[in-house]
C-alpha cells in the first residue's frame, strides 16, 4: 500500500518536473526571432504519425516527413539506416543521408523560428532535434513540428508517442536552442523551400550530385536557375549533371552560358572542351582548354586537372585521326595508365 | 620503380572495387564536378580520392564498433559527401544521437527528485 501511495506521488510530481527540466532549469528561454506579427494558425493535419518505439524517435521522425514528402517508409526500415545501436539513437548525418538515399533533397532550414514557421506556412513539416535534458546532460530527442497556433502561443508536434503534442512556443524554442535550432526538412527534387537561401540550397543538390543521385541534382539545379539566372555553381552544376546523364548538347549548352556569363571561370571552360571533345569538335575543345589552362595560372590542383583534360583531349584526336600523329602509338601503350588516374580523379 | 607503382595502381583499383565505387567511364574523366569546384574555391575540406578512401574505411570502422551490421555499412556511408565524413570521423560517439527521451528523461528526473530526496528538499518516498 505504502509503496504504491509513493508510486502515485511520484508520478503526480513528474510532469512538473519535466517541466522545470525542459523549460527553466538549466538555461534560460531565449527566442532567437520573435514570431513574426500576423503569422497565421497552421496545422498540417495530414502528417501520417509513427509512434515511437524504443529509442527509435530518428526512424519515426524521418517516416513521418518523408511520408509528408509523399515517400512511405516504415521506422522500421529506417532503423536500419539511422539507427546506431552503440549510441541508443541517430545521428543528425544520417537522417540527413537516409533522407538521399530515398530520392528527397534534406534541406536544413536556417536555425531560427521564423524559417521553420515559413516551411509549416508552405505546407511541409519540420523534423527538429530537441534537447529536453539539460546542457551538461542532455537528453537528444527528434519530433516533427506540424503546426502552430498564435493565438495560444503553442506549437504542434508529432513526438514520441503523442500524436499531437502541443507546447508553449517558449518551451519549444528552449528545448530546440538547446540542439542550436536545427531543423531539417525534406524536399521533392525540383522544389525549392519556402524561404530558399542560395548556398543553402546548392549545397543541398550538389551533395545529391556528389553521392550518385544525379537525376534528383539535376532537377534541384533546374529550379536553382529559374530562380537565380546566373549563379555560376547551378550553371556549372547544371552542365555536370546533363552530362553525367549523357545530356551533352544540354551540358554543352549551359557550359557555354557559364563561361560567356563568366568569362574567368577556368573550370567551365575546362568542362566545356570535355563535352565539345565528347562530340568530336577537337578544335574547339582545344580552344577552350587553352583558355582554361591561361586561367589556372595560380592554382597547382586546377592547373593539373586541366593538364590532364588537354592530354585525353591530344589523345582522342590522335585517335580520331591516327595518320596526322606519329606518336599515337606510344600514347595509346600508355592509355590504360592515364585512364586510371582520371577515373580516379574524375568522381572527386 | 615502375612495378611498385603499378602495384600500387592495382591496389587502389581493387580498394574502389570493394568499396563498390568502381571505375568511372574514361569518357567522364576529365570533368570536374561541382563539389570538387566548390571545394577547390573554399580551400578547405578537400580530399584526394585515397584520403576519402581511408576516412570511409576509418568511420565504417567506428560504426561497426557502435553496434552496426557490418554489412548494412556501406550503403550507410554510401550516401554522405567527404565533408560530412570528416565531420563524423572520430566523433561518433559524442554527436547528439536523438534516441528514446522518455526513458532518459524519467532517469533525469528520477536523479533530480533523488538528489533532492537526499539533501532533504522533497519527502516524496517516505510515506507517513
Amino acid at each position: 500500500m505504502a509503496r504504491s501511495g509513493a508510486a502515485a506521488s511520484l508520478f503526480g510530481i513528474l510532469p512538473l518536473a519535466l517541466l522545470a527540466l525542459s523549460g527553466c532549469a538549466g538555461r534560460v528561454p531565449v527566442v532567437d526571432t520573435p514570431v513574426p506579427p500576423g503569422t497565421p494558425a497552421v496545422e498540417l493535419v495530414d502528417t501520417p504519425f509513427f509512434p515511437q518505439e524504443a529509442y527509435q524517435c530518428g526512424p519515426a521522425a524521418l517516416a513521418t516527413v518523408l511520408g509528408a514528402a509523399g515517400q512511405g517508409v516504415t521506422p522500421t526500415e529506417l532503423a536500419d539506416k539511422v539507427f546506431l545501436p552503440g549510441r541508443a539513437g541517430s545521428l543528425q548525418l544520417e537522417l540527413v543521408a537516409a533522407t538521399r538515399g530515398y530520392g528527397r533533397v534534406p534541406y536544413p532550414i536556417e536555425p531560427r523560428l521564423d524559417a521553420l514557421l515559413a516551411e509549416l506556412q508552405g505546407g511541409r513539416p519540420v523534423l527538429v532535434l530537441q534537447n529536453l535534458g539539460l546542457d551538461t546532460y542532455p537528453v537528444w530527442h527528434y519530433a516533427v513540428v506540424v503546426g502552430f497556433d498564435p493565438g495560444e502561443e503553442t506549437v504542434i508536434l508529432r513526438s514520441g508517442t503523442q500524436r499531437r503534442e502541443v507546447l508553449p512556443v517558449g518551451r519549444f524554442v528552449a528545448t530546440w536552442q538547446g540542439a542550436e535550432f536545427w531543423g531539417l526538412v525534406t524536399l521533392t527534387p525540383g522544389e525549392l523551400p519556402a524561404r530558399p537561401d542560395r548556398s543553402r540550397y546548392l549545397e543541398a543538390v550538389a551533395a545529391m550530385e556528389e553521392v550518385g543521385q544525379t537525376a534528383a541534382a539535376l532537377a534541384g539545379y533546374r529550379v536553382a536557375l529559374e530562380r537565380w539566372p546566373d549563379d555560376a555553381i547551378a550553371l556549372l552544376g547544371y552542365g555536370n549533371a546533363s552530362y553525367r546523364l549523357g545530356r551533352l548538347d544540354a551540358a554543352r549548352e549551359v557550359y557555354a552560358r557559364l563561361v560567356q556569363r563568366y568569362p574567368r571561370h577556368a573550370v567551365g571552360h575546362n568542362n566545356l572542351a570535355q563535352a565539345l571533345a565528347d562530340q568530336a569538335d577537337y578544335d574547339g575543345a582545344l580552344a577552350a582548354v587553352a583558355t582554361a589552362l591561361s586561367l589556372s595560372d595560380g592554382d597547382p590542383e586546377l592547373r593539373q586537372a586541366v593538364r590532364q583534360t588537354e592530354q585525353e583531349i591530344l589523345q582522342r584526336r590522335a585517335r580520331a585521326h591516327p595518320r596526322h600523329h606519329s606518336s599515337s602509338r606510344r600514347r595509346r601503350a600508355r592509355r590504360s595508365n592515364s585512364a586510371l588516374s582520371c577515373a580516379s580523379r574524375a568522381s572527386e | 620503380m615502375y612495378k611498385l607503382m603499378f602495384k600500387r595502381m592495382i591496389a587502389a583499383w581493387m580498394i574502389l572495387n570493394l568499396l563498390g565505387l568502381g571505375l568511372v567511364p574514361a569518357a567522364q574523366a576529365a570533368l570536374i564536378g561541382t563539389q570538387a569546384s566548390l571545394s577547390m574555391e573554399q580551400r578547405e575540406g578537400r580530399l584526394d580520392r585515397i584520403q576519402s578512401l581511408v576516412l570511409r574505411q576509418e568511420v565504417q570502422r567506428e560504426m561497426v564498433t557502435l553496434g552496426v551490421d557490418p554489412g548494412a555499412v556501406q550503403g550507410r556511408l554510401a550516401a554522405l559527401t567527404d565533408e560530412e565524413l570528416q565531420t563524423l570521423e572520430g566523433q561518433l560517439a559524442s554527436l547528439p544521437a536523438g534516441g528514446d527521451s522518455v526513458l532518459a528523461v524519467i532517469g533525469v528526473v528520477f536523479l533530480v527528485l533523488l538528489i533532492l530526496e537526499l539533501v532533504g528538499v522533497t519527502n516524496i518516498f517516505k510515506k507517513p
